[in-house]
């Protein structure tokens, strides 16, 4: 820094005075000079003025150059009285360490929090996707009676033939396959794609090409497209894998690409992409939805529009194919939204109560620091005295709450940088690029500015405060009694506002934590402990029969049935709890008319005659499966009491007829019902039960098995111990029947259970560790001003008690001091976090956002906070010597 | 403060202005006077361009102004050169040298 030049000083001349002095001067001097040279004065003068030229030309180019010389000085002058200012302050840091790491410790919670969750924030919904322009990529969806469902291959068929609006349509569908390796086969999520999936998305494949419109036909379609994960995984990253070979499903794939990182986030980490081949049987299939499509809106073409054309076209698909078409239309949305959605909002509540507990840190800072200039006020007079401008104070203050604010971020961003992994392990799965959540550059960014903006809301009101009266006047009493700032009245505002915001925080808190605890407590239906659940596909290419893979699995189950541990075992085509997938199947009672409006829509369990022993389902009427259930006898079906009253709401349905899966108006091939069992929360606690029914495996027509895409859960219950002792059991007796055939998904119901709640638990747990941080940081706000109250009455505390006060007067005086401002925040919180309950309905279960109980509990916790954070420093009161306090001041 | 060669019709002016102050603070008309003395009236300093110079100097904080007394009694803005004002000095003199030894083998020996 240069050094003060003694102009800032002590010159300070208006630059015109300056500049005339200068030149008349030098006229001066000239015209002796040249008097002494033997001219006359008026001669000598004339001679002067004339080599001088034009005198205000130059007058006004010096001042011009001495107005821009100032300017520059001006500013050199800021910056180094800032750099005094901040030399200053951090020698005062050093000088009070307690003071320092209070402020410093306050400011990092504050900070670091924001900091880490405005990452994940930053990485789930405001980071744009990787492809093109991203407003132009669309998912579109089939509607159904106000719901949203997939599309059968048909009537994908049938919109992409005849909408114009999108360019292109495509299609796509998960599948899980066989990878086939040396060592032990390996279970991978395949997307299978129409060729133009990548063409939606406009990402080029980072190694090699991906597969043409030719590959994607049947028979044709042997070629594969690796995600950067399972190249990483499985390749390492090898440049030479392009033409190698892959075994998926005991077939032969090529592999013709690899796809970027960033395309995880659009396949949904799909571990491959294969083409999905449709054959003409397929594209002639209107009534098995099972396909998601994506689309790239056509140029100039607005979403309105498309959605306008998708609808009329859709009138013209239930026309043209009114058998399964019936309701039927389609629509689309931004593919970026749809994927983010449920996130954005959760996420920004999240990110408004990490600000709200960031501005309750600042505030903390902001009173300790008032604290400290009402003990310096006496120094602040002094150089009020000497000359310094309000200004002048206002930036020392500035400087030094600049310095705790820099320390603070950096501390906070440190414990963000360490706190981030954690946090993304803590996360349930499936919450979209959440692994991609990282310090980046907008993130330190938006850190630096929340540094500067905590450096303003601490530094300017207690500087602002302080100086808002004559500090002159500090000088003349010796002790000093503080300006505006220092009286009580804008610190209790402090803790007021601070009171306010905890509640609010403190609220939602209490509605997640209650939200979590009633979801824990819901009964699912069934026994879930004691039951381990695996899944088991058999390839397609070597089990081409419905009955070749009914016998394989009917073996299996008897070969675990036979291990001395295996008390039961059953298969189910989608168990509850477990994957989100499942059947659905349209069914109609006995006596309404056999047409799409007298569907009821269930989800379909194809399960093995000992099922409901495995879940301990308790049968309600009517009997369970048995082994005389065969394909030549009745034909049987188990519902669930949802089923049973939306079927049959008139009396029992045992020994009623439904027709479902298999045949037609003429020939409905009715399912006797047998049983009526209890209903299950099969998509988990958080859910309704919903129309469910049970056929047995022995009796489902051969196609099912397409539905099933020869995958069924294998559920077992042990004897004795844990169930998860039985993954040994069904791995030997799948590995005898066929060692290239994998388990996956191996899980125990427990585990399944725990992983559906496990969003409900991870926000509850976020909020309550953001609640904790903002309790504390107000409790030390509410102590730090009693604390503070009490030492500067000590004298009034001190002839009170030579009067004669009793020290829990005295006491209960002090406390309410701290009280009254914790309750008026507290009214006005409340009133807040009412307002702002409404962000959060989408996240409660069986709790209002207005509840009461969770209210009434937030109360009692700030008041009891309150209370302790104010006795401690209050009982201090009344240990004050009346004599001593009296003596002192 | 690199020059090219262009510049040192220009630049001559404030070198030698740094070289006279280097012997004490002056005003403005003394710095003149002794930079025509001292070049035998070889070099005229006009005062179209004197006093341009040592302003943009100032700012530039090669040179730092105080009031002084003037010889006529009467108030005077005085020049003194500052620390960062004798390095350039040092630098320019070095420059200079190089230059007119340059100017100087073309010239003479060529």
């Amino acid at each position: 820094m240069p050094r003060r030049s003694l102009r800032s000083w002590l010159w300070r001349v208006p630059v015109e005075d300056e500049v005339r002095d200068e030149l008349s001067l030098h006229l001066d001097l000239l015209t002796r000079d040249l008097t002494d040279g033997g001219l006359s004065p008026a001669d000598a003068r004339r001679e002067a003025e004339r080599r001088l030229g034009d005198p205000r030309r130059m007058a006004a180019q010096l001042e011009r150059l001495g107005a821009d010389r100032d300017r520059t000085f001006a500013v050199r002058e800021w910056l180094s009285d800032l750099w005094t200012d901040i030399r200053f302050a951090v020698r005062q840091a050093g000088r009070q360490p307690g003071f320092t790491a209070s402020v410093v410790l306050t400011l990092a919670l504050g900070l670091g929090a924001t900091t880490a969750i405005f990452s994940v924030v930053h990485a789930v919904v405001l980071a744009p996707f990787p492809f093109a322009e991203p407003d132009r990529v669309l998912r579109v969806y089939t509607t159904w009676h106000e719901g949203r469902t997939n599309t059968s291959a048909g009537n994908f068929d049938y919109l992409r033939q005849r909408v114009t609006s999108l360019t292109p349509l495509a299609a796509s569908s998960f599948t899980s396959l066989n990878l086939a390796t040396d060592t032990e086969p390996e279970r991978v999520v395949a997307l299978r794609t129409t060729a133009d999936y990548f063409q939606v998305f406009g990402v080029p494949p980072a190694l090699g090409r991906v597969y043409t419109r030719d590959e994607d036909q049947p028979g044709r379609n042997g070629v594969v497209v690796l995600s950067h994960g399972l190249w990483q995984r499985r390749f390492g990253g090898r440049q030479d894998v392009l033409n190698t070979t892959l075994t998926l499903n005991g077939e032969l794939h090529q592999i013709v690409g690899v796809m970027p990182p960033a395309f995880a986030a659009v396949v949904d980490g799909a571990d491959l992409l294969v083409p999905i081949g449709f054959t003409a049987e397929r594209l002639a299939m209107y009534d098995e939805h099972y396909l998601d499509m994506v689309a790239r809106r056509a140029p100039g073409v607005s979403q309105e529009q498309v959605n306008d054309e998708l609808a009329r076209v859709s009138d013209g698909l239930q026309r043209d194919h009114p058998q399964y078409n019936v309701d039927r239309g389609a629509t689309s949305e931004r593919f970026d939204h749809n994927v983010v959605g449920a996130y954005r909002l959760r996420l920004f509540v999240l990110l408004g109560a990490v600000a709200l507990v960031l501005v309750i840190a600042c505030g903390n800072a902001a009173n300790l620091l008032l604290a400290r200039l009402a003990a310096r006020s006496r120094e602040l007079s002094i150089r009020a005295a000497l000359g310094a401008g309000r200004g002048r104070i206002v930036r020392q203050v500035l400087a030094e709450s600049l310095v705790l604010t820099t320390l603070g971020a950096l501390l906070g961003v440190m414990a963000a940088w360490w706190a981030l992994p954690l946090l993304i392990a803590a996360a349930p799965e499936g919450v979209p690029r959440l692994s991609d959540a990282t310090l980046n550059l907008t993130v330190l960014s938006t850190a630096a500015a929340l540094a500067v903006a905590s450096t303003l809301i601490v530094g300017v009101l207690p500087s602002w405060l302080a100086t808002s009266h004559d500090l002159r006047g500090e000088l003349g009493d010796g002790k000093g009694t503080g300006g505006a700032a220092l009286r009580p009245r804008v610190r209790q505002t402090l803790i007021a506002v601070q009171s306010a915001l905890i509640v609010v925080v403190l609220s939602a808190a209490a509605l997640l934590v209650r939200s979590a605890i009633n979801l824990d407590r819901v009964p699912v239906g069934f026994e879930t402990s004691g039951i381990l659940r695996g899944r088991i596909t058999l390839p397609e290419a070597q089990y081409r029969t419905p009955d070749a893979v009914r016998a394989w699995f009917s073996v299996l189950e008897q070969r675990i049935a036979a291990d001395a541990n295996v008390a039961h075992v059953a298969l189910d085509s989608q168990a509850p709890l477990v994957g989100s997938g499942g059947g659905s199947n349209g069914l109609i009672p006995e006596g309404r008319p056999l047409r799409m409006e007298s569907i009821i829509n269930s989800r379909s369990h194809f399960v093995s005659a000992d099922y409901f022993s495995v879940l301990q389902l308790p049968l309600r009427e009517g009997r369970a499966f048995a082994a005389t259930d065969v394909r030549s006898s009745p034909l049987v079906m188990i519902v669930n009491e949802t089923l049973a009253r939306q079927a049959f709401p008139d009396g029992s349905p045992l020994g009623k007829r439904i027709t479902c899966c298999e045949g037609g108006p003429d020939d409905p091939r009715w399912k006797i019902i047998v049983g009526v069992v209890a209903d299950v929360r099969s998509r988990g606690p958080g859910t309704e039960p919903v129309p469910e029914f049970y056929l047995p495996l022995s009796q489902v027509p051969p196609q099912t098995w397409g539905w099933m895409r020869n995958t069924l859960d294998v559920l077992v219950r042990p004897r004795a111990g844990e169930p998860a002792a039985l993954a040994g059991v069904i791995r030997r007796a799948v590995g005898a029947l066929d060692p290239a055939v994998p388990v996956y998904a191996l899980r125990t119901m427990d585990d399944g259970l725990r992983g559906s709640t496990a969003q409900a638990r991870f926000n509850s747990l976020l909020m309550a560790l953001l609640a904790g941080a903002g309790l504390l940081l107000a409790a030390l706000g509410i102590y730090s001003v009693i604390a503070w109250l009490v030492a500067q009455r000590t004298r009034e505390i001190g002839i009170r008690m030579a009067l004669g006060a009793s020290p829990r007067r005295l006491v209960g005086q002090v406390v309410g001091h701290g009280l009254l401002p914790v309750a008026i925040g507290l009214v006005i919180g409340l009133g807040g976090a009412l307002l702002s309950g409404r962000w959060l309905e989408g996240q409660l279960f069986g709790v209002a956002s207005g509840d009461p109980l969770s209210l009434l509990v937030v109360i009692v916790i700030l008041l009891t906070t309150a209370v302790i954070a104010s006795l401690i420093p209050a009982r201090r009161a009344t240990r004050i010597d009346p004599a001593q306090a009296l003596h002192d001041s | 403060m690199s020059r090219n060669p262009v510049d040192y019709l220009h630049g001559t002016l404030e070198t030698l202005i740094l070289k006279t102050l280097a012997r004490g603070p002056l005003h403005g008309y003394a710095v003149a006077r002794w930079i025509e003395n001292a070049t035998g009236e070889a070099f005229p300093v006009e005062e179209g361009s004197l006093y341009p110079a040592l302003y943009r100097m100032e700012k530039r904080g090669w040179v730092e102004a105080e009031w002084g007394v003037s010889e006529l009694g009467r108030r005077a803005k005085l020049y003194r050169l500052t620390r960062t004002g004798r390095a350039q000095l040092a630098h320019d003199t070095e420059a200079w040298r190089t230059f007119a030894a340059a100017v100087t083998r073309v010239l003479v020996k060529a």
